[in-house]
């Protein structure tokens, strides 16, 4: 049984990445590739589901891309995957329909049982690849999902929760999941990043159609997403912590907020809390507010 | 009646020659279990070549002739002097007897004969009275641990028996013989008195009876020495103590990762910590033979003592069973996996250890524990990848951006520059000090303060100091964490960068930044010496370059020590007198202070891994600090700083207290 994660290299949050008028994100100056943390519960659920499996499974790393994938890969190969493969584009940064398609190429020539994707992306918010690859590869897809196990020899029972709906299916392989939550990627030992150096990436050119001329970038600016989206949490963050925080996945204990108790005159605690709210970026930070009732007029 | 003041060694003894084959049989005893307990030492690996000063034969026999390490102890220090003594006399006294008995007969003849019999009884009625304090003690004692009550009382009744059935012969020869020389001995002439009158014939047919007791209780608990835990510490203990590291304490034995990486190693070929009970040193396995499971090491523990699973004696325990089993002569054989196994190594005990030395401080064997727990996580993670998630996140932060938090270096960076550190001057541009400013934590406002504090001091003396913007994390938190791997390779950066930077000298501040620099550094070779904020300024304010106005109104104040500073370093004078130089300044001392000071709780990463604890060490110690009544509290650490704040705003009614960098207390004074 073969279970393929694909992890998708994403700018480290806590670098900032400049901006240019470049076609490949890799030549811009800044950029620092991590993994996805979505990618990385996806992985932890390949791993937990291997150790749990009654055959033997195979964990097979994808991404396509560059070195800034490879970089990934041999992160995901220090973690317990089997193998890594590298689906290498030639020119610049591909987009997701190349990529959903280079997959589906791929998944053609060495088919896969179940296919993990995180299910959203931290740079751009979207989740897009793993729908389009089902699509293509002409499989099912199940998004959001928090839990994952077996419940037969090539059946898994899954749990997705969006907001308030929680459904439970019982899904027959092969299948393609968006892991939305679940555990932490495990810390790679000694011996596995040892192992993982870079001859055991597996370069595969699929070939097929020359997409590049399609979809071009002509410029990358930074921008203020849509608040309360993932690429928002990504862009406030100054951290990777506070990043893994704002998506709900374990951080360190240290710096998490505490809660606050202001004490002292009414005015300067009004005043304080202003001063908060704006930091929060709860309302406008250059707004002047002489009065309270202005102050509320803003709700 | 005799004119010449003796008595026969043997008396009314007959069958000689069963005591003869008991007192072989206890030689055989002792020699097999002395075997067997040196086979249990060579059993382990060698430690790493590391040319340490150690204690010393000298130290050590004044250590243990005056009990120096149990100094400030309850009362354990003198009931056990007394045992001590008692032991030691009543030993030398029967190896003369045997002198006598066998070889010169007028040893134990007038003068010598009553000094002896003095000395002995004396040294028994000690030896008695310390067994009865020391029982007495153990009811008072709170810890929960039964098993240690429980032997701790059985081996100090054999003991005590021993003494009252020697007392009894003693007694019972005088009742019966009428010694004129009683006097010479006073317990044994109050124990004559304790018996009816009887016959002669029932005398002496008493007398044999007590005397095959006592004589068999004697041998029994010779033979039980290199067999019982709380007893062959006398036999080990010296030459633990002698062979320990002198302060400062010497970190966990040192692994070279990057020579490893290029020998291609295979899991199992190589030693990455303590796995099972094979991997011990022999120095550690001394340890665990000169461990008494006394249970001071719980005393100071705050995991032990805010209710978490680790129990430090319990571990040691364990740790010695596993050896045990872990082959003959611990020599390897069948390999036990420490953590799943064992009942107090397990996952949750040993990330409960803050490793703040406590336990070792007050350890009367000088074992040192901190590098065992040590290795055991470096096993767990770099063996395999198990530590708790919120440490992960803490090491692949470390990984991405070369901080604990996962924070750029961009807020570091900003904060540099907006210190405008003036050039060094042309004279001494090539010997400037590093400022070390250690690790950024986004929204963190405690730390940039306290070393905006620190620039301003030093620029108002004029020491020349720069701040290079290219240092990341000093490595401490992947080391206290066990990835020994990612610290190398954090370290062997950092050394890169200070010794491109032509530093001769590094100023650090935080305690653990300055306890790797110092202690950890030099062991992947480093040519730059480090120096403490607290030496730099206690040395300037001594040379009157660095004085406060002080404060207007008396401001009490109540210091904490870190443990990294006062245990690690014993550095708990130099803050105290940069405060104590500070006119205003009511400096009062918390009831745990200096090397016997409480951990605030945020050592060995609890720092980065937030637990839901029910009792946390930082609200006991904030509650001891609080009781005397203090204006500021005033810390050295920005850890304790954090954990304080928290435990403060934890309760229902805070009170008026700020908490403060002594550094911060310095500026403010200048400023008054």
């Amino acid at each position: 049984m073969r279970i393929a994660v694909f992890a998708r290299p994403v700018q480290n949050p806590a670098i900032r990445l400049e901006s240019g008028s470049t076609r490949v994100v890799e030549e811009l100056t800044g950029y620092d590739p991590i993994p996805n943390p979505m990618d990385e519960l996806a992985l932890e659920v390949a791993l937990c589901l291997r150790e749990k499996a009654s055959r033997p499974v195979t964990i097979t790393a994808c991404s396509v891309g560059r070195d800034s994938s490879r970089k990934v890969l041999t992160e995901c190969l220090a973690c317990g995957a089997d193998e890594a493969v590298c689906i290498e584009e030639a020119g610049w940064e591909p987009d997701g329909a190349i990529v959903a398609v280079r997959l589906s190429e791929f998944y053609r020539t060495e088919p896969f049982d179940l296919g993990l994707f995180g299910a959203r992306d931290l740079d751009t918010g979207a989740g897009e690849v793993g729908p389009m690859f089902a699509a293509l590869a002409g499989i099912p897809y199940i998004d959001s999902v928090v839990e994952v196990k077996w419940s037969g020899d090539r059946r898994i029972d899954v749990t997705r929760k969006q907001k308030r709906l929680r459904e439970e299916f019982r899904v027959t392989l092969p299948v393609c999941l968006g892991i939305l939550r679940g555990d932490p990627l495990r810390y790679p030992s000694f011996w596995g990043k040892l192992e993982a150096d870079g001859s055991r990436i597996r370069a595969v050119s699929v070939g097929g159609v020359p997409m590049e001329a399609r979809v071009e970038r002509k410029k990358f600016t930074r921008s203020k997403p849509r608040r309360g989206s993932v690429a928002n949490a990504y862009a406030e963050s100054r951290s990777v912590d506070q990043m893994r925080q704002a998506l709900g996945i374990a951080g360190t204990g240290g710096q998490q907020k505490q809660d606050a108790f202001l004490r002292g005159d009414p005015k300067e605690v009004a005043e304080r809390i202003l001063e908060i709210l704006k930091e929060e970026k709860v309302i406008e930070p250059y707004a002047r507010y002489t009065d309270t009732r202005d102050f509320l007029a803003g709700f | 009646m005799l004119d010449t003041p003796t008595r026969e060694i043997f008396w009314q003894v007959s069958d000689r020659w069963v005591f003869y084959v008991l007192s072989l049989a206890t030689m055989a005893a002792v020699s097999w279990g002395l075997f067997k307990a040196i086979g249990f030492v060579r059993g382990g690996s060698v430690s790493s070549a590391r040319s340490i000063r150690t204690l010393g034969a000298r130290t050590t026999l004044t250590d243990i002739l005056f009990h120096r390490p149990l100094a400030g102890d309850d009362n354990s220090r003198w009931w056990h002097l007394l045992i001590f003594y008692g032991f030691v006399l009543l030993f030398f006294v029967t190896c003369y007897l045997m002198l006598a008995h066998y070889g010169n007969e007028a040893l134990f003849t007038g003068t010598p004969y009553l000094l002896v019999t003095l000395v002995a009884d004396l040294a028994g009625a000690g030896l008695i009275l310390g067994v009865l304090v020391a029982l007495f003690s153990i009811r008072k004692d709170p810890s929960p641990a039964r098993d240690r009550t429980l032997g701790k009382a059985t081996v100090l009744s054999l003991l005590g028996l021993v003494c009252v059935t020697g007392f009894l012969v003693e007694g019972l020869r005088i009742h019966v013989e009428g010694d004129p020389w009683k006097v010479w001995s006073p317990v044994g002439a109050v124990a004559s008195s304790v018996f009816p009158s009887f016959s002669e014939s029932e005398g002496h047919r008493l007398f044999k009876r007590l005397w095959w007791l006592h004589s068999i209780l004697a041998l029994g608990l010779l033979a039980w020495i290199p067999l019982s835990a709380r007893l062959r510490h006398m036999l080990f203990l010296p030459f633990h103590r002698a062979t320990t590291p002198l302060e400062p304490r010497s970190p966990a034995p040192f692994v070279d990762v990057e020579a490893l990486r290029t020998s291609t190693p295979s899991p199992g070929s190589v030693r990455l910590g303590i796995e099972t009970g094979a991997d011990t040193t022999q120095k550690q396995r001394l340890g665990l033979l000169a461990c008494m499971e006394c249970g001071r090491c719980e005393r100071l523990c705050p995991a032990f003592q805010t209710g978490q699973s680790l129990t430090p004696r319990k571990v040691l325990q364990d740790l010695r069973e596993y050896v045990v089993q872990s082959g003959e002569g611990g020599k390897g054989g069948q390999a036990l996996s420490l953590s799943p196994a064992s009942e107090a190594i397990t996952p949750s005990s040993l990330w409960a250890c803050r490793l703040c030395r406590a336990c070792e401080e007050l350890c009367p064997a000088g074992i040192e524990h901190v590098p065992q727990m040590l290795e055991i996580r470096r096993a767990e993670v770099l063996g395999h990848g198990r530590l708790p998630v919120e440490g992960a996140a803490a090491l692949r932060n470390l990984i991405r951006t070369g901080n604990p938090y996962g924070a750029g270096p961009l807020e570091r960076a900003s904060w540099i520059r907006e210190q405008r550190i003036p050039d060094p001057p042309a004279e001494i541009a090539g010997k400037p000090l590093f400022l070390w400013t250690g690790c950024f934590q986004p929204g963190d406002e405690q730390k940039p303060r306290v070393l905006s504090c620190l620039v301003e001091l030093l620029k108002g003396v004029e020491v020349p100091f720069f701040i290079p913007e290219g240092t990341a994390c000093c490595g401490d938190p992947a080391r206290i964490l066990g990835e020994e791997d990612l610290f190398q390779a954090l370290a062997r950066e950092q050394i890169k960068q200070i010794e491109a930077s032509g530093a001769e000298q590094v100023l650090v501040h935080c305690p653990h930044c300055y306890t790797v620099l110092k202690d950890v550094y030099p062991l992947l070779g480093t040519r730059f010496s480090v120096i403490h904020t607290s030496e730099l300024l206690q040395d300037l304010i001594r040379e009157k370059k660095l004085q406060g106005r002080g404060f207007p109104n008396p401001l009490s104040v109540v210091y904490h020590d870190p443990c990294f500073l006062s245990r690690y370093q014993e550095l708990d004078d130099s803050p105290r007198s940069v405060l104590e130089a500070l006119p205003g300044l009511d400096l009062r001392e918390p009831p745990r202070s200096r090397k016997e000071g409480f951990c605030c709780g945020a050592g060995g990463g609890h720092f980065f891994m937030d637990l839901d604890l029910e009792e946390r060490p930082s609200s006991q110690r904030l509650e001891e600090m609080l009781a005397q009544a203090p204006e500021v509290l005033a810390v050295s650490c920005g850890f304790c700083f954090s954990m304080f704040d928290d435990a403060l705003r934890r309760l229902p009614e805070p009170p008026a207290l700020r908490i403060a960098d002594w550094l911060e207390l310095l500026k403010e004074a200048r400023e008054k």
